[in-house]
């Protein structure tokens, strides 16, 4: 799995903030869920991800199951080739999945072209003539 | 009502006279025009005391940035009607006026704005990405410069976050949304954005633009609310 090229994401205190600037939606991500988005951003496979933890009760399982296609289905990940698994030396203990989506921002999000700019290398970048 | 500008700035002797004159030329005059200059090292202030003795100087003794800046501005002022000024960006002649009028005819409305427009400066590359999404692409943002405010807005969101030096507007924005404030937009274009070699957000990524952090204060004002709700139950 990975994190798909329109979103954006910045690492908090015991939080990851998630902008699609696609959807214009924001999330609030804390917890294990956080813990995953960082396995998600080592591109780390959904069964990899499921490894990562120790002892999961069937429960547990299905609640991170559900998280993930929560993840796709809010077009913040997608599928990939590559299927890494993660360090087996760090084993995850589940605390609870703690995540919120919010919409009330996405025409600040989405309509500012400036966001439109690459994300990682921000202005001024030169655009190819053949593109104008 | 009596209006007032904000003009936050910091070594923007270049620009700030004819930020000062698209001020001067609008068809409804402003009442008080305040620039606050943050410690700038150019000649800022003398062009202020030079040619402008309608302006109303104010001057930071370090560099507090803009919320500091515009805090103060608001503070020093005696108007009704609050409005901002960023010292290298432009009104178009009409702005206060249609602005005005707006506020007066719907009293209900607490703020209204209009579109920001881009314009470049001609050392900006024919080529550079800026042109490309920016030019004749009039939007609205919270850029404070397209906002006409009533006074009273600050007393019930609060100041500008001096401890933001980026993404303090949204910030800004954000609080007034949470706090119901009654925003009118229009799409009349009330703000030029100038586009020169040197703004303060080139450079800049989206996720350093201070934007994620300004929505994650957002996330935990709201929370707090709720909490002292459940409490309160």
């Amino acid at each position: 799995m990975r994190i798909k090229s329109k979103i954006v994401s910045d690492q908090f205190d015991g939080e990851v903030v998630v902008v699609s600037l696609e959807s214009g939606s924001y999330y609030s991500i804390r917890e294990t869920a956080q813990e995953i988005w960082s396995l998600l951003e080592n591109n780390i496979s959904r069964s990899g991800i499921i490894n990562s933890f120790s002892n999961l009760t069937d429960e547990e399982t299905s609640q991170i199951e559900s998280y993930i296609d929560f993840l796709l289905l809010e077009g913040l990940i997608e599928e990939n080739e590559t299927r890494l698994e993660s360090d087996p030396s760090k084993s995850i203990t589940f605390v609870g999945l703690t995540y919120s989506k919010f919409d009330d921002m996405s025409d600040l999000i989405m309509i500012d072209p400036i966001h439109e700019a690459d994300e990682e290398k921000g202005w001024p970048n030169k655009v190819e003539e053949d593109k104008r | 009502m009596k209006i007032a500008v904000v003009i936050p700035s910091f070594n923007q002797g270049k620009y700030i006279s004819e930020a000062i004159e698209s001020i001067i030329q609008q068809s409804h005059p402003v009442d008080e025009i305040l620039v606050v200059d943050d410690a700038s090292i150019d000649d800022t202030c003398q062009i202020i005391k030079n040619k402008f003795p309608q302006v109303r100087l104010l001057i930071n003794n370090t560099n507090r940035g803009p919320s500091y800046s515009r805090n103060y501005g608001i503070e020093s002022s005696t108007s009704d009607l609050i409005t901002f000024l960023d010292a290298d960006d432009l009104w178009p002649e009409d702005k206060i006026q249609w602005q005005y009028d707006y506020l007066i005819q719907n009293s209900t409305i607490d703020m209204v704005a209009g579109y920001g427009d881009y314009f470049f400066s001609e050392k900006v590359s024919k080529n550079d990405l800026r042109r490309h999404y920016l030019e004749g692409k009039p939007h609205f943002n919270a850029y404070l410069g397209s906002f006409l405010i009533k006074r009273s807005v600050f007393d019930r969101v609060g100041m500008f976050d001096v401890e933001m030096r980026l993404s303090e507007d949204q910030d800004w924005f954000m609080r007034t949304r949470e706090a119901g404030v009654a925003l009118k937009i229009k799409e009349n274009i009330s703000l030029r954005k100038r586009v020169h070699d040197a703004n303060t957000t080139d450079g800049l990524s989206f996720k350093n633009s201070g934007f994620i952090q300004a929505l994650r204060n957002s996330i935990r004002r709201r929370e707090e609310i709720n909490d002292n709700l459940k409490s309160n139950l």
